[in-house]
């Protein structure tokens, strides 16, 4: 499955690249991502918590870069696996100047197996898209909260002293997975529903979801 | 006595014991101090295993064991060739069976690689998680004729490609009638695999009793005996310690005959490891990747004719996807080869097949075995030729059909019990006579379907003939015991998995010692009951075990005749065995019930005479020399909605001939589910593998079974034209249902299209793929 794609984010190409590096960003913008750690140089390693339809899993991966032209972009190549299945992918990530900030386009090539595939296979695009789409909203977040490095060393400094009354801006609040797994559902039934049917569609859905999750929940874990 | 017991529409014997839920099925099984199972399987259809790494599941609490293939030492063995190959001139195999745990190369999606044994099936898949294992994916053989192609993926790097096996085969001399022929008719043909998907799944469960030095092993297989005497050998116990069962079971349809999967393989000898009882259930997910499949195939077919419709010779040439192995031989292709002769006169008749190592789950025999695509072949070229001839398909089968004076008919090439293709007996026209009366052919065609065409629907009729080989060898056995409540018992060996044995068995004895049916009572599936048979395939329960428990009957009859003449002081002549008693013809007062006379039979004090045997009993074997082809047709009425390609079924009919019937309601039974899953292989069922081999549908979600609304009331009719080969004159009825489905559907949707030039020529069939083949003919 390709997924590709391009997002403009209203930010200076520098510390959109800078955001690209950064694993606790990074952490933190993947949805469903429970860790992700510097493992070595461009190497790390992490956790995700993905779910594709019927199938949730756990997926215990690695993340290497390659080819990083500062400023430009880099390959990716991502190895995950796990109880429900394995998920693969490479690709290029690359920034351009765009008239109101920077373009980031995406251009992966992935491939799943497994249960995760067999079981999920018609929500999966839809999926990925939708778990493409949060990465990128979550993304821009980080970046408006990014502010000039200026002000970032101030926040920090007011952390250091911990003293003074006004509290630090809190980092941005990191989705729940049954957040991410809301949204997901929220995309997979815009994709598969028109659009004059969608409300109660994606009501019923949302509903039919929560029952599924309760009875996964029971069946999986009990 | 009123009515004969063989013939009569009785009700099931097991029947109240099944809906009331005291049936007993494998899951149903709780022992003290069981341990549950859970397997790993491969996420990747081709990978090379590099590494695995156990230990953390190990640790997790309540994980009692942990086995991959290393731990498994000298058992770790290949598993046997079940079916050799035939013996056929020019013919080539190469074996490669199955493993109980891969240890160095997967070969297909969901192969086994480690099993976890817990104190909880909960805790068993949890600690799935906990290994760690290193794959090297490799590309994958997938496509059928891709999988030939140099430089292909290999399976088994030893085989040298992924050639598994080919068997040429002919009769008369097929170029020579080509020369001949008006008309020849050139097609590829498709057909795509699916799952059997039996209501209830595999599993087995294994009890090692250390004190009485037994293991007994229950197990969801439909071949109990040779299942237990191959896994006794394999444990290096005598087969006398190895007691299996088969309680009820939720549906065989074949894949359940494949004998020594894995996990058949391993429980029992993880019981043996642990001296604790052990439970592996298959879950739907593992069903659709370790349970064997069927039906992917490529022809290559054409037909020659005179100008007339007269058929001069048949070539084929096709593929078939076996799967990751081959234990089961060449069963399934065999089939098709030699199905695609019909029930027609084909004097020259040339085949060949490729069977081809695909990365994707086994391929053994499922409902049909291969006859689907003969039928298909053949209908279709049929269908093809009298278009293209201009003569009625319904007027160029009966020029063709092969007629009541040409039986017994000899096809020349070798079928799956490698005996030569013979048709032991047969009446084709009655049966297509009457289904085409009880379709209502003449009526649909000169009045509904003009009318129903001038209202813009498209309503489509079509009929198909079929053969099916039925009733092979090499045995069964049975044991027959008048009891002294003056019951009777019947034991088998085959096992059962919801045709009906506890009833056509019953009625076969009731017919000899003039019981009530409801009074036989059929122990089937115990080893430790009978330990002799071969198992339940190949339509073959009621014509073998059936035959066995008819002479192992008879010969219960004759000693009680004997015994009560004896006692009653007349000849042997004048006794009659009537409603439980044994009494004097003409004179119903003298009489002396089959339970006393069982009593007298087993004496306290005395001696039984020599030359004779204790008791009310008879032990019978039977084995026929060759298969009994049973024969019918499958009409249907379809309308095609032609903006949505979805279609209705509004007439169902078949008409069977298997023989003397035993029981009509059973066989009705047995066309109903076969016509049912028939209908799922023709239109709704079809596994989808991508490029890598992963299964894109490996769920009920998305892998469509017909329901209950897409399953029409199917009426049966029945012939009888009986076998010369057993004393029943019986043929086998359980495929029968389930094999042309396809071919009709073909043939009733282009009929209900009426799109000139729309050829069907792949099964299954579904919505999206019948509009592209109308675009693709409208164009």
């Amino acid at each position: 499955m390709k997924i590709q794609g391009e997002h403009t984010f209203d930010a200076p190409r520098e510390r959109v690249w800078r955001a690209l590096l950064d694993p606790e960003v990074l952490a933190r913008t993947l949805p469903g991502c429970e860790r992700l750690e510097r493992t070595g140089e461009n190497e790390y390693r992490g956790v995700l918590n993905v779910q594709v339809g019927p199938v949730k899993g756990q997926f215990q991966g690695t993340l290497q870069l390659a080819d990083i032209l500062p400023l430009e972009g880099y390959h990716m190549k991502l190895d995950g696996s796990g109880p429900s299945g394995f998920m693969n992918g490479q690709g290029e990530l690359r920034l351009a100047d765009a008239p109101a900030g920077t373009t980031l386009r995406y251009d992966l090539d992935t491939q799943i197996g497994g249960r995760i595939a067999g079981l999920g296979q018609r929500l999966v695009e839809s999926s990925a898209k939708s778990i493409t789409r949060q990465g990128l909203e979550g993304l821009a977040r980080e970046l408006a909260l990014m502010t000039d490095p200026a002000r970032e060393e101030m926040v920090q400094e007011t952390v250091k002293e911990a003293t003074t009354a006004v509290p630090p801006a809190p980092p941005p609040a990191r989705p729940t997975q049954a957040e991410v797994a809301a949204r997901v559902a929220g995309d997979v039934a815009r994709d598969l529903v028109p659009a004059e049917k969608r409300p109660w569609v994606i009501g019923v859905g949302l509903a039919l979801l929560a029952i599924l999750g309760v009875l996964l929940a029971r069946s999986c874990g009990g | 006595m009123t009515a004969q017991p063989i013939g009569a529409r009785a009700k099931r014997n097991e029947d109240p014991h099944l809906l009331t839920g005291r049936a007993l099925f494998i899951d149903d099984l709780e022992l003290p101090g069981m341990v549950h199972v859970a397997f790993l399987r491969s996420p990747h259809a081709h990978a090379r295993l590099r590494g695995v790494d156990v230990s953390k599941a190990r640790e997790r609490e309540g994980v009692v064991a942990v086995y991959t293939a290393a731990d498994l030492g000298d058992y770790w063995q290949h598993g046997p060739l079940l079916v050799p190959p035939p013996p056929v001139e020019g013919m080539v195999f190469h074996q490669r069976t199955q493993v109980p745990l891969v240890k160095d190369k997967v070969r297909h999606l969901g192969e086994p690689i480690a099993i976890v044994v817990a104190v909880s099936r909960y805790v068993a898949e949890d600690a799935l998680a906990d290994i760690a294992v290193d794959y090297e994916p490799l590309p994958a053989a997938v496509d059928l004729e891709k999988a030939l192609a140099p430089g292909a993926p290999l399976v088994h790097e030893d085989v040298g490609s992924n050639l598994a096996a080919y068997v040429p085969q002919k009769k008369g001399d097929y170029a020579a009638a080509k020369a001949k022929a008006d008309v020849v008719i050139r097609r590829r043909f498709h057909y795509d695999r699916g799952a059997a998907a039996a209501i209830e799944n595999r599993g087995v469960v294994a009890q090692w009793d250390a004190r009485a030095q037994k293991l007994t092993i229950w197990d969801t297989t439909q071949a109990p005996i040779p299942v237990r005497n191959g896994l006794a050998a394999m444990l290096g116990l005598s087969e006398h310690q190895v007691r299996l069962v088969t309680p009820f079971i939720g549906g065989g349809f074949g894949p359940k005959i494949m004998m020594f999967y894995p996990e058949e393989v391993l429980i029992p000898w993880i019981a043996l490891q642990l001296d604790l009882p052990v439970k592996w259930i298959e879950d739907r997910a593992e069903n659709f990747v370790a349970t064997t499949q069927e039906r992917g195939q490529i022809h290559d077919a054409e037909i020659a004719l005179t100008r007339d419709g007269i058929i001069l010779g048949i070539a084929d040439s096709f593929l078939h996807d076996t799967g990751a192995y081959d234990p089961y031989g060449l069963t399934v292709p065999l089939n098709s080869q030699c199905t695609v002769v019909g029930p027609y006169r084909v004097p020259a008749y040339q085949s060949e097949f490729r069977a081809v190592f695909t990365n994707k789950t086994i391929v053994t025999p499922y409902r049909g075995a291969g006859r689907q695509h003969g039928v298909f072949v053949i209908e279709r070229l049929m269908d093809l030729a009298a278009r293209e001839l201009g003569i009625d398909g319904i007027e160029l089968r009966r020029r063709n059909f092969l007629k009541p004076d040409e039986f017994p008919h000899d096809h020349v090439i070798i079928y799956q019990d490698f005996a030569p293709l013979y048709y032991d007996s047969g009446d084709y026209e009655p049966v297509l006579d009457k289904t085409l009366r009880m379709i209502g052919w003449e009526s649909f065609l000169k009045e509904e379907q003009p009318r129903l065409r001038a209202a813009g629907r498209h309503v489509g009729i079509g009929v198909v003939s079929y053969v099916e080989g039925t009733g092979i060898g090499p045995f069964e056995g049975a044991r027959v015991q008048v009891q002294t409540n003056g019951t009777v018992t019947v034991v088998t060996g085959i096992g059962t998995q919801g045709q009906g044995h506890f009833t056509v068995l019953a009625q076969v004895a009731a017919q000899q010692l003039g019981v009530e049916i409801a009074d036989v009572h059929v122990v089937t599936g115990d080893s430790d009951q009978f330990h002799w048979g071969t198992g339940t395939f190949a339509s073959r329960g009621a014509v073998v075990a059936g035959n066995a428990t008819h002479e192992a009957a008879k010969s219960v009859r004759e000693k009680a005749i004997l015994l009560a003449a004896e006692r009653l002081g007349v000849p042997a002549e004048r006794i009659e065995l009537v409603g439980g008693t044994a009494r004097v013809v003409d004179e119903p007062e003298k009489s002396i019930p089959l339970g006393e006379l069982a009593k007298i039979a087993n004496p306290m004090r005395g001696a039984v005479k020599p030359g004779t045997e204790p008791g009310l009993e008879a032990t019978r074997y039977f084995g026929p020399y060759r298969g009994a082809t049973a024969s019918g047709c499958h009409a249907c009425i379809l309308e095609v909605d032609a903006e949505t390609m979805q279609i209705e079924i509004l007439k169902y009919v078949v008409v069977h001939d298997c023989g003397v019937v035993i029981n009509p309601l059973l066989v009705d039974g047995q066309v109903h589910g076969g016509v049912a899953q028939g209908i799922g292989n023709a239109f709704y069922e079809q596994l989808v593998f991508d490029d890598a081999g992963q299964l894109l549908n490996a769920s009920f979600m998305d892998f469509l079974l017909p329901t209950a609304l897409d399953v029409p009331r199917v009426e049966v009719g029945h012939e009888e034209t009986a076998s010369p080969l057993n004393p029943l004159g019986t043929k086998g009825a359980g495929e029968a249902g389930a094999i042309p489905v396809g071919a009709l559907f073909a043939q009733t949707v282009e009929n209900a299209l009426a799109i000139p030039g729309l050829e069907i020529l792949e099964i299954p069939l579904k919505p999206s793929r019948l509009w592209e083949l109308a675009e693709g003919a409208r164009a």
